[in-house]
């Protein structure tokens, strides 16, 4: 193997070779044509998108929708799933009923949503919201509930009391959980933002792309794909690293 | 007469479980004399950390009752401190050493000057000063249970309740924390009692030794260990009254006597 | 006999919540003149009309077809794929960040590609299905057999077991509860891309039946084909949770005892 390949990351000849196989079967495969961009065309296009304030536009109005989405989630779910978690018969009473809707994906209420609240950014806030509130609070009033009960009992020897034990043991102990369930969150909060646009009508850059592919704009089409896949891998790589700092003592 | 510092009159406690009711403890009584160190042993699964949880206040007895100095226990008593088998369990991961010893301070109202003091003194006297600013779980297990121990003896406590305390150490390090043991309570003369599988443990450390037996579990005898402190390893090991002691509870806990 | 009454209990105690509600919406809803949110009452005597069992043929059997097939087709794919590539580490290296990027696309919006490439119909639909749900099974084999127990590993190479019994016969099924982990998201991700596939796609199916329903301000029979979506999915998940557990008996009694 010559040494420059060996030097080289395995995730930037895997990308090289991708892209090459992407290229190759876009210009030769049976799958060539008008309906099917090459990776040439695709990164083209999309670098056509970025100085393109419409492409901006839609990328302000997904995340819009995905980070206010996920914010009142979580100021929502974290604290309503603590008071979940406090009592087991309020856990055991909570859990199937929120079971239940976590399963439940957004796309099924998009309907619903589009005739009571109609395709706009608000929709897509709610779609978000929807999405992520039952998994975090349940997930949380889990953390919460699994406490360490020797942790919980030295502190009642210690005399504390509810609160303090709340504050010093079962919110930090369920922040693991917690972390988990916001991390899925974020992604979801992404994922949905574009759906709604996609199915609903919302704004953004779901929009976008059923525009491009229904008006035949196939290389666009691919392009905003690519965005998407950055801005995933972008949010899910930034989650992680502000996991690690917040709950440094886990995975130790 | 002096008030005992403990006391535990006619203490029975029953568990309902799916299968009918679980006697555990029937009609126990002892008093824990202020300033004495004292052993629990017996047969594993004979009730001893139910006793111990009976005496912390976290759970109350079916029957009789407890007193701690003349007052009848309901909830955990004030000057308690507690050391656990499970020291990774029983210690805030997310807290530093410094900050772990000093969250039961909180209830003390000590200003910040005194609080840090205070944990300092602790860490000095269980031979840990400046791991403060460690986590529990960067250190050995042995150096945790220090830790467990000088959160107990910083809210300085009147009685001490040890729950197999040294189980989940090496055999070194739990002659190094029995020594540990026996020199705090040298320091602070804190009544203390301890639950333990090991007998040689309980008679190198007490006072007296409760051995409990049966089922539902009943006092089988109290044992006086009259060998004189300072104790040492060397030394008080190789007793001969340690040697017949410890043959004497053996076969106790055994049922062989 | 305890026993029993504990059941009991833990169902009264998982119930009242959702009987709570659904009295609530039923009285709150009776006299609405909201078009938008009609009558429970109304919602259910429609339901029972349209799903009970009149349109289940026309536009539920197909929907959870393509559902099966499409998911059964991915697992067949990515699971083998999956473990060979997870047995070679520098497989691992190469395969794992495009992978990795694709998973990363919503899955629904891949929906449009192929109704680029392959039409409205239904092997469209599956085709869907299969690709997004790939991809998340074949990340979890991959990471599944990657982490095999090295004493089981050790253990099997000591009995002189050949490289590919090793790896389909040891590697794999330890790897089963991640795999389980991956199938389980790759399942949802059928679900929701089954829907999308038919509303994007027009036509039948129960998300082009809910869909067109909102578009004609048909509001009883959209409500009537959410509900239905909602108590499928939640079904589904139900059914999914069971395979699984009794596929990993051996991994939950394990779990049990530690």
């Amino acid at each position: 193997m010559p040494a420059i390949i060996r030097r080289t990351p395995a995730g930037v000849i895997s990308t090289i070779v991708a892209l090459l196989i992407w290229q190759f079967i876009g210009s030769f495969g049976p799958l060539a044509g008008d309906s099917f961009a090459t990776a040439t065309e695709a990164i083209t296009a999309l670098a056509g998108l970025l100085t393109d304030s419409v492409f901006w536009a839609a990328v302000g109005q997904t995340l819009h929708m995905a980070i206010l989405g996920f914010i009142i989630s979580i100021a929502v779910a974290v604290p309503l799933g603590l008071l979940i978690g406090l009592s087991r018969f309020s856990y055991r009473s909570s859990k199937f009923t929120f079971d239940f809707f976590k399963v439940i994906p957004p796309i099924v209420i998009i309907p619903i949503a589009i005739l009571a609240i109609g395709p706009n950014i608000t929709m897509g806030v709610v779609l978000v919201i929807f999405a992520n509130v039952f998994a975090v609070a349940i997930q949380t009033a889990y953390g919460v509930r699994d406490t360490d009960p020797v942790l919980l009992e030295t502190m009642r020897c210690y005399r504390f009391n509810v609160i303090q034990q709340v504050l010093h043991a079962r919110l930090p102990s369920a922040a693991p959980q917690i972390a988990v369930a916001i991390r899925l969150a974020a992604s979801a909060a992404l994922i949905v933002a574009v759906v709604a646009g996609l199915v609903g009508g919302a704004p953004g850059l779901g929009n976008l792309l059923m525009r491009y592919q229904s008006g035949g704009q196939v290389d666009k089409t691919y392009a905003v794909l690519l965005a998407l896949g950055i801005f995933g891998i972008l949010v899910s790589r930034l989650i992680v690293r502000a996991q690690r700092r917040i709950i440094f003592w886990t995975g130790r | 007469m002096t008030t005992p510092a403990i006391s535990i009159r006619d203490v029975t406690m029953d568990y309902p479980t799916p299968d009918g009711v679980n006697h555990v403890l029937a009609g126990i009584s002892y008093d824990v004399a202020e300033g004495h160190f004292v052993s629990i042993v017996g047969p594993s699964g004979v009730g001893k950390t139910t006793l111990l949880r009976l005496l912390t206040g976290l759970a109350t007895p079916t029957g009789g009752e407890i007193q701690v100095r003349g007052e009848r226990l309901t909830s955990s008593p004030e000057g308690l401190a507690v050391v656990l088998q499970d020291y990774t369990r029983s210690l805030m991961p997310w807290l530093t050493v410094e900050k772990n010893i000093a969250l039961p301070l909180r209830n003390a109202k000590l200003s910040r000057a005194a609080m840090r003091e205070r944990v300092e003194e602790s860490l000095a006297e269980v031979g840990l000063t400046g791991t403060d600013r460690s986590y529990p779980w960067q250190l050995s297990g042995g150096m945790q249970q220090r830790v467990s121990i000088a959160r107990a003896i910083a809210v300085r406590p009147s009685i001490l309740v040890m729950d197999e305390p040294f189980a989940s150490v090496d055999a070194q390090t739990r002659f190094d924390l029995e020594d540990l043991v026996l020199k705090v309570r040298d320091d602070f003369g804190i009544t203390t009692v301890m639950v333990t599988h090991d007998i040689d443990e309980a008679v190198y450390l007490s006072d007296e030794i409760v051995v409990l037996h049966g089922k539902p579990a009943a006092v089988r005898d109290v044992v006086k260990v009259e060998i004189p402190f300072p104790r040492s390893q060397m030394a008080t090991r190789n007793d001969h009254r340690f040697a017949e002691l410890r043959t004497r509870v053996y076969g106790m806990v055994r049922g062989l006597e | 006999m305890m026993r029993v009454w504990r059941w009991i209990l833990a169902i009264i105690i998982g119930a009242w919540l959702p009987i709570v509600f659904i009295t609530w919406w039923w009285n709150a809803s009776a006299e609405s003149t909201n078009p938008y949110f009609p009558p429970l009452s109304v919602i259910w005597e429609q339901f029972k009309v349209n799903w009970i069992f009149e349109l289940v043929p026309v536009h539920v059997v197909p929907s959870i077809r393509n559902l099966l097939v499409g998911f059964l087709i991915a697992a067949v794919i990515a699971i083998p794929a999956g473990t060979l590539i997870g047995a070679s580490r520098s497989g691992t290296r190469y395969v794992e960040p495009v992978v990795d990027f694709i998973r990363s696309i919503p899955p629904v919006a891949l929906v449009p590609i192929f109704i680029l490439l392959l039409g409205l119909d239904a092997q469209m639909r599956i085709t869907s299905i299969a690709f997004s749900a790939s991809f998340p099974i074949l990340l979890a084999t991959i990471e599944g057999v990657r982490s095999t127990n090295l004493v089981v590993l050790d253990t099997a190479k000591s009995f002189r077991l050949s490289r590919s019994a090793i790896l389909w016969r040891v590697r794999l099924p330890g790897a089963m509860p991640t795999v389980f982990a991956g199938l389980q998201v790759g399942f949802q991700i059928a679900f929701v891309v089954t829907i999308a596939s038919e509303v994007l796609g027009s036509g039948f199916g129960l998300g082009a039946f809910t869909l067109i329903a909102t578009d004609s301000f048909l509001i009883v029979d959209a409500w009537t084909g959410v509900i239905l979506l909602g108590i499928l999915g939640y079904l589904l998940n139900l059914v999914f949770d069971l395979v699984e557990r009794i596929s990993l008996r051996w991994y939950y009694g394990q779990k049990k005892l530690s």
